[in-house]
């Protein structure tokens, strides 16, 4: 079995808007709607959860009928950080999933992927333990300490971008969550880091230059361009 | 005095057409005079000048015509890679540049480069020599030798994405481009690594995620709606 955990616990600080970023509407429909029918489209996607800010709730399943989302089974509050957020996700899923099933943890504010880059986290994950889409970077990287200035150059061949999705083998997330409250280990935001911090390995899979993060307005204008990209190829 | 110093010298042997990125043509224009106009109308900016590949100078001299890019200067051959492009550039210009004069370099591939962005970069080589438009990368990054495994992270606030335009005091970028031949220090691929590569510091400015650079045929499409969306107004080009 394959579950998408879906991130939307986040306020959207950085926007500055009042609306939070995965539910600010692109043509009508919620940024998370978007994300979603990623999911509810693919055929190797047996269920979806969502990891939803409080008070958004109703909002989320409003929206999901209204599209339907048939797969979106679960909807649980976030937490006060990233760490304690999937952490509810993946704890929410106990009776659910087995420990070789997958789960493949995605932000809400990424609503542009395709099918082969889901299909290959998966794919990665049985073979390897985990697959994160991944992609080169294009430009040239400057370390820096205040964002201000800095003087040393690191090689693009050296690092990898690393987006979501990320599919996990659930024995294995779930069990990195509880060595974590084990241990006391608070404010890794991310899985992969946390993974890497317990000493597990960690693989990528095929992502996409596409694959925006929304955090400014900017990139909601990329991601609007996208769409238009979409529906000229279909008028075509 | 402020120039603008277009980069427009490259060939990029990915690119799945024949025609140089920076020549296609969107909406009937080649993307060169998209980013020709921005520096146009940038108050601030002076005067441009391009390296261009060898054999389309005419007809980027035609289209700059056309489309009133009067602030056209000088059309040169570029070099073999960034770092001599842009020293063939500074070298046409040390006859009337000094120190106090600014040169903003920016990439023909960069059409999407904002004014605000570039008057921010000035600013920024204004009180510091230098102005490199960056922005953070808002994926997690992972080491890794061979793109299949990931080892340490790094916290994406501690590295910035370059981007172009890169504003320098003019006397300035001239002596480190000359130190850089001295020391035998070649092949930068931007102005900022050739300012890494000698071990000097790079002072940033805010860059943007829309300033995006077109590597793909994809990218030229994604620009084409990105401008479409911004000017409603002007007719879409119809594909035969």
């Amino acid at each position: 079995m394959n579950i998408a955990l879906i991130l939307a616990g986040g306020c959207g600080s950085r926007t500055q808007q009042d609306v939070p970023k995965q539910f600010m509407n692109v043509y009508e429909k919620p940024l998370i709607i978007y994300t979603l029918e990623n999911f509810e489209r693919h055929p190797d996607i047996d269920g979806i959860a969502v990891v939803c800010l409080e008070g958004w709730h109703e909002v989320l399943r409003a929206y999901a009928r209204q599209y339907k989302i048939e797969k979106l089974r679960w909807i649980v509050s976030g937490g006060s950080d990233g760490q304690e957020s999937t952490q509810k996700g993946i704890e929410a899923l106990k009776g659910i999933c087995q420990k070789e099933d997958v789960v493949i943890i995605h932000d809400a504010i990424r609503p542009f992927i395709t099918e082969e880059v889901i299909s290959d986290a998966i794919l990665v994950c049985q073979k390897k333990g985990s697959g994160l889409s991944a992609v080169r970077c294009q430009e040239t990287i400057v370390r820096t300490e205040d964002g201000f200035s800095g003087n040393e150059n690191i090689g693009r061949q050296e690092i990898m971008r690393v987006q979501t999705p990320q599919a996990y083998l659930y024995g294995k997330a779930l069990q990195a969550y509880e060595e974590a409250a084990r241990r006391g280990i608070k404010g890794e935001v991310y899985i992969n880091t946390l993974m890497l911090h317990l000493g597990e390995r960690v693989y990528f899979s095929k992502g996409t230059e596409k694959n925006v993060k929304i955090t400014t307005i900017d990139d909601l204008e990329v991601f609007k361009a996208l769409l238009n990209m979409e529906r000229e190829d279909w008028i075509k | 005095m402020n120039t603008a110093l277009i980069l427009a010298g490259g060939i990029d042997p990915r690119f799945q057409m024949n025609i140089p990125k920076q020549f296609v043509n969107v909406n009937n224009r080649p993307i060169i005079v998209y980013t020709l106009e921005i520096f146009q109308n940038h108050p601030d900016i002076d005067e441009i000048i391009v390296t261009c590949v060898d054999g389309w100078q005419e007809m980027v001299r035609v289209y700059a015509s056309q489309f009133n890019i009067t602030k056209l200067r000088e059309i040169i051959p570029g070099g073999k890679d960034a770092q001599e492009s842009t020293y063939r550039g500074l070298k046409l210009l040390r006859e009337r540049m000094g120190k106090g004069d600014m040169v903003v370099i920016h990439d023909a591939i960069r059409p999407m480069v904002s004014e605000k962005v570039i008057t921010r970069s000035m600013q920024m080589c204004r009180k510091k020599g230098m102005g490199v438009a960056a922005t953070y990368i808002m994926d997690t990054i992972m080491h890794s030798w061979d793109g299949q495994e990931g080892y340490k992270s790094i916290n994406r606030y501690e590295i910035m994405k370059v981007q172009t335009p890169q504003a320098f005091d003019f006397e300035m970028i001239w002596d480190l481009h000359n130190k850089a031949i001295e020391k035998n220090c070649l092949g930068a691929w931007d102005n900022s690594s050739l300012l890494t590569n000698l071990g000097e510091k790079v002072y940033f400015s805010k860059g943007s995620s829309l300033n995006m650079k077109i590597n793909t045929v994809e990218d030229v499409e994604m620009f084409k709606a990105l401008y479409r969306m911004k000017h409603p107004e002007e007719a879409v080009e119809k594909k035969a």
